[in-house]
């Protein structure tokens, strides 16, 4: 829209006229979502939101400011550009190293929208509400040691216009759908979860309704009740050194705690220590291209062009392409995920042009937040393992599915991760069932000890829709895949001490 | 920052507008601020931001069901498109209990804490501040990463029973971590007033800190095999024991987690369930902490003890949860469009004890690990609340009642409740806060003491 535009030229203006070296401007001039949950048989909520609001980034004299408001008019727009103004004007104070951004094509009308089936705003809620009191009733039928169920479906949809004084101007329109269902079974002082999709809300992806009709939630509902029932009565996982597997949803996870946050250049350059924390490569930046991260079976990409990826957009928040590339190439750390002020500084720092440009990873969760690196979908590619290979060759080992809790370091090297279901695996087979169960491990020793991945027919997308960064925090919505994966020597036991 | 009045006249613009729709009952919480953070990295300003948010949210119940809307787009048109979403919403099947009474709640006697020097804290005061920080790290050899955030904002909460209340507040807090060759430190510190920041005091500490550091951080699990597990003595700074006290809220003082039976506290109030030396209380009108004078549907704030004398007390109840399960409100209800989450206490106090943290030091003859803070903690079972995370910012070996060395990021598996059976000592409660800012700006802190306790589960290093 006209209005739009000029809305956003006028305070680029505004900004250069006040001293502004570079400015841009996003506006998101309307965004709502929905989110439906049913808990024991009712609907416990059904939330509809809807929002807008603009920011504004100033660079001046080398130093960043930013202002924002919910408020869209001409008179608010004034008084948020000069609070931009000031608290770059301010920033000043302790400028050491002048930010320089590398530079970008610049688009200068670009258009991006999210491809959707189905429309799911237009899908009835009754309709909604209904599939998801279905699935929960069958989950309660199924078992009566189930006490607390749980369904839920989450969509959203935002447009966003992007202007910057270099003469992009870039709107896009992504569309989220995202949902899951879950079991709680309760014994005595015993809880046990099981969910589907995946825990934590479920899954979710830049596509419309078709893509929770593809979960055939009602189908996969009384096995998540039997599988939580079953759990109340095994044992706990053993303490041990062993062979584990992961399956994908588990090892997507894996991909987004010690790889895909460990290669962001902003926690690199230590611009996250107050909150996120750092990067174990920070000190190994000169062997970029030659660190050996994992086995040469692990070969990691990051690609915002995938289709229906929860990571996946036309531009980032500086206005650059959607990209695909390797991070990790079998086995050896090729890339990492840059913006146009980290691609400055980090070349100056390695005293090379090692990178020639941002690769667009620059997201912000909302028009009050600056944009900062993030990630897209990050994903472990297939191998050639056929599944049932995998197990048939693992003689002793556990197989771990679905994601309970997460810890990592600061640096991203020393983690633990929870799991709803273990299974043991014994002499090729798929055996005894574990509760409580959990592994830990060191990241590069870690991906170092992976010795098979699975091909493309295990190969599963899953979005993550709750990463966290950036102070004040922000909220994004991020994609991986991978197919399931052996790791050696890798330390087991449980959760429940 | 919307102010009283303006903020009283889109209330009761909405709730006319929704007295039309003859719903049984409804309520709006409406909330504003206006937010600005100062960012350090690199010893240099990085980040600077400021935001200006208002936020108008609607629950309506309507023949025992209940819907949900909100809106930032504040106009007269959103605000009543808003209200037709949620009350659409309860023609759906959204059962609650036929026992449900929501009330007025009267204004409470006390208010919030204003101060205009806070809400009026320019870019340039940040950046002075956190330049002063810079500078003395600088001369000491450090680098420093640091947040300043300064903030006003206001709570407003009205309903078809007649409530119509209203409060502001403000917010400052600064924290900072100063990076040597060896490791970091941290120290935060915070007040409504940001004229009672302590600024000298602040960069003491973190220098004196630093200066633990002075040699390479011994890492505990060297030589040791994998599956190993270590247990120390450890002595928590506050930080720490406000983490760890967060995540007993959220797990075990909900009232929605005990009536799922996930809450330790489950068939436990009335029994012991931690050393007598532990009392654990919400006060929205105590001082001493950030003062949230009423909650999210408006019911005034009280004292409410969840831990006394080491027995189990209570359990946080909103309005809703309350009908559900025929209790009476605590009031910690979270509000319109939050009611499904439960209830939360958001003003914790921890009962402290008579010794100092260099007392528990000077009298720690055992190894014992001192720790500043923790990162990336989790729940690992939420019915014992047995969590894991890392050490961070200064992990400290304390040996024959001196600290040694600097120990290298640790990570521990234990169960908090069973830990704080086992407090060997405390200190005087200090207020902490240090928001991770992903929402509104509310008035939000615990006042926690140090505490050293004896036999905690470590089961790795960032270097093991």
């Amino acid at each position: 829209m006209q209005d739009e535009r000029d809305f956003c030229e006028n305070a680029l203006q505004l900004a250069v006229t006040q001293g502004a070296d570079y400015a841009d401007v996003r506006l998101i001039p309307h965004a709502v979502s929905e989110n439906i949950s049913v808990k024991n048989g009712v609907v416990e909520n059904l939330e509809y939101a809807e929002s807008g609001g603009f920011g504004v980034r100033v660079l001046l004299n080398g130093v960043w400011g930013f202002a924002s408001s919910s408020r869209v008019n001409e008179k608010e727009m004034a008084t948020v550009v000069e609070n931009a103004i000031q608290i770059a004007k301010a920033s000043a104070i302790t400028r050491q190293r002048p930010v320089k951004l590398s530079s970008a094509l610049i688009w200068k009308k670009a258009n991006y929208v999210s491809s959707v089936q189905i429309d799911p705003f237009k899908v009835s809620l009754e309709e909604k509400v209904d599939l998801l009191v279905k699935a929960d009733q069958r989950m309660r039928q199924q078992s009566k040691k189930v006490k607390i169920t749980e369904c839920e479906m989450t969509f959203e949809r935002f447009r966003k216009v992007f202007v910057s004084t270099e003469g992009s101007y870039i709107t896009q329109e992504i569309t989220v759908s995202g949902g899951g269902i879950s079991a709680k079974a309760v014994e005595g002082d015993e809880v046990q979860n099981r969910s589907y999709p995946n825990s934590f809300r479920g899954n979710f992806a830049t596509r419309g309704y078709e893509f929770i009709e593809a979960m055939d939630l009602l189908k996969h509902a009384p096995r998540v009740a039997q599988e939580v029932e079953e759990l109340l009565t095994a044992p706990d996982c053993p303490e041990m050194e062993t062979s584990i597997i992961l399956m994908p949803s588990q090892l997507c996870l894996q991909v987004h705690e010690s790889v895909g946050h460990a290669v962001e250049l902003d926690r690199i350059l230590g611009t996250e220590i107050t909150y996120a924390g750092g990067s174990f490569l920070t000190p190994l930046l000169d062997q970029l291209g030659s660190f050996r991260y994992g086995s040469p079976l692990v070969n990691i990409t990051a690609d915002a062009t995938l289709d229906g990826g929860l990571g996946s957009f036309g531009f980032d928040d500086e206005g650059v392409e959607a990209q695909k590339f390797p991070l990790i190439q079998e086995g050896v750390l090729k890339n990492l995920l840059t913006s146009r002020e980290t691609v400055a500084e980090v070349n100056e720092k390695l005293g090379r042009d090692y990178f020639q440009s941002s690769n667009g990873t620059m997201r912000a969760s909302s028009s009050n937040r600056i944009p900062l690196i993030r990630m897209t979908n990050i994903y472990l590619e297939p191998g050639e393992t056929k599944f049932e290979d995998l197990i048939a060759s693992t003689e002793d080992g556990i197989l771990f599915d679905t994601n309970f809790s997460w810890s990592i370091d600061d640096l991203r090297k020393n983690f633990t991760f929870g799991l709803e279901v273990a299974r043991q695996i014994k002499n090729g087979k798929i055996g005894q069932l574990y509760k409580n169960s959990l592994y830990t491990g060191i990241t590069p020793v870690f991906w170092n000890s992976c010795d098979a991945v699975c091909d493309r027919t295990r190969w599963e997308m899953f979005g993550t829709p709750n990463c966290g960064k950036g102070q004040p925090g922000q909220i994004m919505e991020v994609g991986h895949a991978a197919s399931p994966a052996r790791f050696r020597n890798v330390k087991v036991g449980t959760r429940k001490k | 920052m919307i102010g009283e009045k303006q903020a009283f006249e889109i209330l009761r613009s909405a709730l006319r507008y929704a007295e039309s729709k003859k719903a049984d009952y409804f309520d709006f919480l409406l909330m504003s601020w206006q937010n600005s953070l100062t960012r350090v990295a690199n010893s240099q300003i990085h980040q600077n931001v400021s935001e200006s948010e208002a936020v108008l949210a609607v629950d309506v119940i309507h023949n025992l069901r209940i819907g949900s809307a909100s809106t930032n787009l504040l106009t007269e048109d959103s605000i009543r498109k808003m209200i037709d979403v949620a009350f659409d919403s309860t023609k759906h099947k959204a059962q609650l209990p036929a026992g449900l009474r929501l009330k007025e709640f009267p204004k409470g006697e006390k208010e919030g804490k204003f101060f205009e020097r806070t809400a009026e804290f320019s870019p340039l005061d940040r950046a002075q501040a956190l330049k002063n920080v810079i500078d003395n790290a600088r001369t000491a050899g450090l680098i420093t990463s640091a947040k300043f955030q300064t903030g006003a904002g206001e709570i407003a909460v009205a309903n078809s029973q007649g409530t119509l209340v209203h409060t502001c507040f403000t917010d400052a807090n600064l924290s900072a971590i100063l990076t040597g060759t060896n490791d970091s430190v941290y120290s935060s510190t915070a007040s409504q007033d940001a004229g009672e920041l302590n600024l000298e005091r602040f960069i003491e500490d973190l220098l004196g800190k630093a200066r633990l550091q002075n040699q390479r951080p011994r890492d505990l699990f060297a030589g040791k095999k994998p599956g190993d597990e270590i247990f120390y003595d450890v002595i928590l700074e506050p930080a720490a024991v406000s983490e760890w006290l967060d995540f007993l809220a959220y797990t075990g003082f909900n009232g929605l987690s005990y009536h799922e039976e996930e809450s330790f506290l489950c068939g436990k109030l009335g029994q012991k369930v931690m050393g007598e030396n532990v009392s654990i209380w919400d006060d929205g009108n105590d001082p001493a902490g950030y003062v949230l004078p009423f909650d999210f549907e408006g019911t005034p704030k009280s004292k409410t003890f969840f831990i006394e004398k080491g027995m189990g007390r209570n359990v946080a109840y909103d309005s809703l949860l309350a009908a559900k399960e025929n209790a009476a409100t605590t009031g910690h209800s979270l509000g319109a469009g939050q009611r499904h989450l439960g209830a939360l206490p958001l003003n914790l106090f921890m009962e402290g004890g008579e010794q100092s943290l260099d007392y528990m030091i000077a009298s720690s003859e055992e190894p014992t690990i001192y720790v500043t803070r923790f990162h990336y903690t989790n729940i690992a079972d939420r019915r014992d609340v047995v969590l894991t995370g890392m050490t961070k910012d200064g992990t400290f070996l304390i040996e024959k009642g001196e600290i040694v060395a600097p120990v290298v990021n640790l990570r521990y598996l234990q169960g908090v409740v069973e830990a704080f059976n086992h407090i060997e000592m405390l200190s005087d409660p200090v207020l902490v806060h240090d928001p991770e800012g992903y929402g509104a700006l509310i008035p939000s802190s615990s006042v926690v003491p140090a505490l050293k306790i004896r036999k905690v589960r470590f089961i790795g290093s960032s270097g093991k």
